[in-house]
């Protein structure tokens, strides 16, 4: 079975973007993108995953999982070079160029987001994807399908309390 | 119940929505295209490999089943019974004569 790669990418590209540029910035959220959408070639040219066995943007999610973990330990262990070097008083800064956002609501989203627990905030990025089903995410997640609707759930009410929040604290 | 997540699904979305300026399709369909191809080479080598090795075994095997000794005998063929090699024949016939 072939595959138009460039409808692929023109279909699924936008949809991992949007995943990535959540918890990550925009320069990173299209790295990731692109790292993505490379594995996925990669698994199925290499026979790794069968298209005609499940749907290639489900394919695409579970990869796009996996890459953001890889990068979220990757920051990690740079955010404790950094915090090494500037304790040694050193002037380099590791951090990217601050982005800036158009969009208020996105950014406070986006930081109230940042806040949930990680299962949570794994439930809320693939939920950020219309397309994908729940029983889609509970697979891509390994997780029961009453687990991610319970984890939408609080999700869902933990987000509307800190959005609450910031917009008193606005208000203040 | 399901209503209800869509409607926050469709909620988020909006709010997170993204503009066509940051996706750089472009510069991702490249990436693929050249990974695409790049697999595919990698997928065919071996394919190669083994053309080249058939055609250099048949190539050894005329070799070795068109060569012959230096008296003219070849290795491959069972060495002629004296009574029925040509060549003493007619040294006989030669003697004979003589």
């Amino acid at each position: 079975m072939s595959i138009d790669w460039n409808s692929t990418v023109r279909q699924i590209g936008p949809r991992l973007y949007r995943y990535f540029n959540v918890p990550f910035s925009p320069e990173v959220a299209d790295d990731l993108t692109q790292e993505t959408l490379i594995r996925l070639v990669r698994k199925v040219e290499a026979g790794i995953l069968d298209p005609e066995k499940g749907s290639l943007d489900m394919f695409a999610f579970g990869i796009a999982y996996y890459v953001k973990l890889e990068n979220m330990a990757r920051m990690r262990r740079w955010n404790k070079v950094e915090a090494v070097l500037t304790h040694e008083g050193s002037n380099i800064s590791l951090q990217p160029d601050a982005h800036l956002e158009d969009k208020e609501r996105a950014e406070y989203l986006r930081k109230a987001i940042a806040q949930l627990s990680q299962a949570q905030q794994d439930v809320v990025l693939l939920g950020l994807d219309e397309e994908l089903t729940m029983d889609q995410m509970a697979a891509i997640l390994e997780l029961p399908l009453n687990t991610i609707k319970s984890h939408l759930r609080r999700a869902k009410e933990t987000l509307a309390q800190l959005l609450s929040a910031q917009v008193k604290e606005l208000e203040l | 119940m399901s209503d209800e997540f869509d409607k926050f699904r469709k909620g988020l979305h909006q709010a997170l929505s993204t503009s066509p300026s940051e996706l750089h399709i472009d510069k991702w369909t490249r990436a693929v295209q050249k990974e695409h191809g790049s697999m595919k080479r990698r997928r065919f080598a071996p394919l190669w490999i083994q053309i080249g090795a058939m055609a250099a075994m048949l190539v050894m095997g005329i070799f070795i089943g068109t060569r012959v000794t230096q008296d003219g005998s070849s290795p491959t063929v069972a060495p002629l019974e004296n009574g029925n090699d040509p060549y003493a024949t007619i040294e006989r016939i030669y003697a004979k004569s003589e």
